[in-house]
């Protein structure tokens, strides 16, 4: 029942009302069809039936290229690389189509072909209109995928932590059942204490890089971190505050119980989580650096060495800054180095901590990512058991046990994509990138 | 390049007089990974006392009289070197850490 009468297609098209709903953006009249990529031919096949037209598909122009003028007499054109085809619908079908669109199996998703325009200097009410219809047609996407509508980010309210920390909360800890199972995290800090009761039932891989102390944590900067990354699902107190509690710990002591240590340790750390298949590797520390100064090239070669073997390192971007009295400090080293991600520090509000350092030095010193970083409650040495403090030390290790949740639920992914993929998914903030960089890490 | 054979110290002193001996990194380049045991043979030769070597990721860490800082940085398959920096957290005590 073809009919292949361009003339015929670009009449309909022509007479056919547009489509125009209050407060969207104009549309052509065609349709968006989301194909079932898996098999075109017989997604094709499905459009053919639909439209009762001839249709015509990237393959069949050479170098895949499209033409204007196919566009407008094809009844349908299916682009085949992207799985998307452009339909031309008779007027009395449109009612119809989404429906008959999803009785058909290999079309998953149908939506009106919207105009678009170049970007000119925007006309406020124009362009906002513009945008309130392009969201709608989005929404109207996701609710015929999925059934549900996206949202803006809920507005902050008083926030109950006595079940989660807030971090855990609004990073999506909670909501997942990721546990970071198949993940070896090293968190190198002032080490462990190995007889904190959360944490008699996991194996901890420990060892100690500072001559004559033990990996025991006396300080409770190490005990604390590893805590958040890694902590359990059911602590003794309540709330749970840890996030990757299935994942394999590996504590290795680089700082003293003074709380202090050197680049050799630092190193030293690093080389034994790598050559011991550690995916990720926290380190809440730095050492503070001038505006401009060049982050360390051993640091930086070596950590993209550790990200070709396999490791992703994040570190705290510093706390060296005090916004409130206007000082704004540079990243910290090794924080600095362009393969280690930087992590800065927000509260509760989603706000900028006091503390956290911002993106001063360009070529590596940028803020990557930020994390909960004021008044996180994790665990400490006995007898005190569990502490609540603030530092860019305690945004970093959000990353990493959110980092290991991404590892579990995607498992081929390299160190090198993580970081990209933590970066790509953070939660966007109405807040400069120079001091959150992609925003609020979110587990998957 | 030359320089004077001056036995290892087995302390810490400096043989050319300098008063201390600065702790550096040093990491080797690409092409020196496969032999870097060699490479680091080539900085103790060259009066470097190491420290630490960490094969997975190339980096040597030691000690250097400053005068001979040079020769250290003249070594083949040196890529960088660089003064070691110290870290130190804010006491246990602290709200910010």
């Amino acid at each position: 029942m073809a009919d292949s009468n361009p003339d015929a297609a670009r009449q309909r098209r022509d007479t056919a009302p547009t489509y125009q709903a209050p407060g969207t953006t104009a549309t052509t009249g065609r349709y968006l069809v989301l194909l079932d990529s898996t098999d075109i031919p017989a997604a094709a096949g499905a459009l053919r039936d639909l439209t009762s037209d001839d249709i015509a598909t990237s393959s069949d122009f050479p170098g895949e290229s499209v033409p204007s003028d196919a566009l407008e007499t094809a009844a349908a054109v299916v682009f085949e690389q992207l799985g998307v085809a452009v339909v031309s619908a008779a007027p009395e079908l449109v009612p119809e189509l989404p429906d008959r669109a999803r009785a058909q199996r290999p079309i998953i998703a149908m939506e009106p072909e919207r105009y678009v325009y170049a970007s000119n200097p925007p006309v406020a009410a124009d362009l906002g209109q513009y945008l309130h219809g392009y969201r709608d047609g989005v929404d109207n996407l996701v609710r015929a995928l999925t059934g549900a509508v996206g949202g803006a980010p809920p507005a902050t309210a008083a926030v109950d932590e006595s079940q989660l920390t807030w971090g855990l909360q609004h990073t999506g800890v909670a909501a997942s059942d990721l546990t970071g199972r198949g993940v070896r995290v090293a968190v190198l800090d002032t080490g462990m204490d190995l007889e904190h009761p959360d944490f008699t039932d996991r194996t901890i891989t420990s060892e100690s890089f500072v001559a004559g102390q033990a990996v025991q944590d006396a300080n409770g900067h190490g005990t604390h971190c590893i805590g958040t990354a890694c902590g359990p699902l059911d602590q003794q107190q309540q709330p749970r505050y840890g996030i990757a509690h299935g994942a394999e710990i590996f504590a290795g002591k680089v700082l003293s119980d003074q709380g202090s240590g050197t680049d050799g340790q630092i190193l030293a750390g690093i080389n034994w989580a790598v050559a011991n298949g550690c995916q990720i590797v926290s380190m809440s520390l730095g050492a503070a650096t001038t505006p401009g100064q060049p982050h360390s090239d051993v640091y930086e070669q070596a950590a993209g060495r550790a990200m070709q073997a396999g490791t992703l390192i994040v570190a705290a971007a510093g706390n060296d800054s005090e916004r409130s009295s206007g000082v704004i400090r540079p990243v910290a080293h090794p924080a600095n180095c362009p393969s280690i991600m930087a992590v800065g520090a927000i509260d509760v509000d989603r706000l900028l901590a006091d503390f956290t350092n911002s993106s001063l030095t360009p070529g590596g010193g940028e803020i990557d990512i930020a994390g909960p970083g004021v008044d996180v409650r994790s665990s400490w040495p006995l007898p005190t058991t569990y502490r609540t403090i603030s530092g860019t030390s305690m945004a970093t290790p959000h990353v990493a046990g959110i980092a290991a949740l991404w590892l579990e639920a995607r498992p081929q992914t390299t160190a090198s994509e993580l970081f990209g993929l933590l970066m790509r998914t953070a939660q966007r903030l109405p807040l400069p990138s120079t001091d959150v960089g992609a925003g609020l890490v979110q587990t998957p | 390049m030359t320089h004077d054979s001056t036995p290892d110290g087995d302390d810490r002193a400096a043989p050319d007089g300098d008063a201390e001996l600065m702790d550096v990194v040093v990491s080797v380049d690409d092409a020196h990974m496969p032999t870097m045991t060699d490479v680091v043979s080539a900085l103790e030769s060259a009066g470097m006392m190491i420290e630490s070597t960490m094969p997975v990721l190339g980096t040597v860490t030691g000690r250097v009289p400053p005068a001979r800082l040079a020769d250290i940085g003249l070594v083949e398959g040196v890529a960088a070197i660089e003064q070691s920096r110290r870290f130190q957290l804010p006491p246990p005590d602290s709200d910010v850490q």
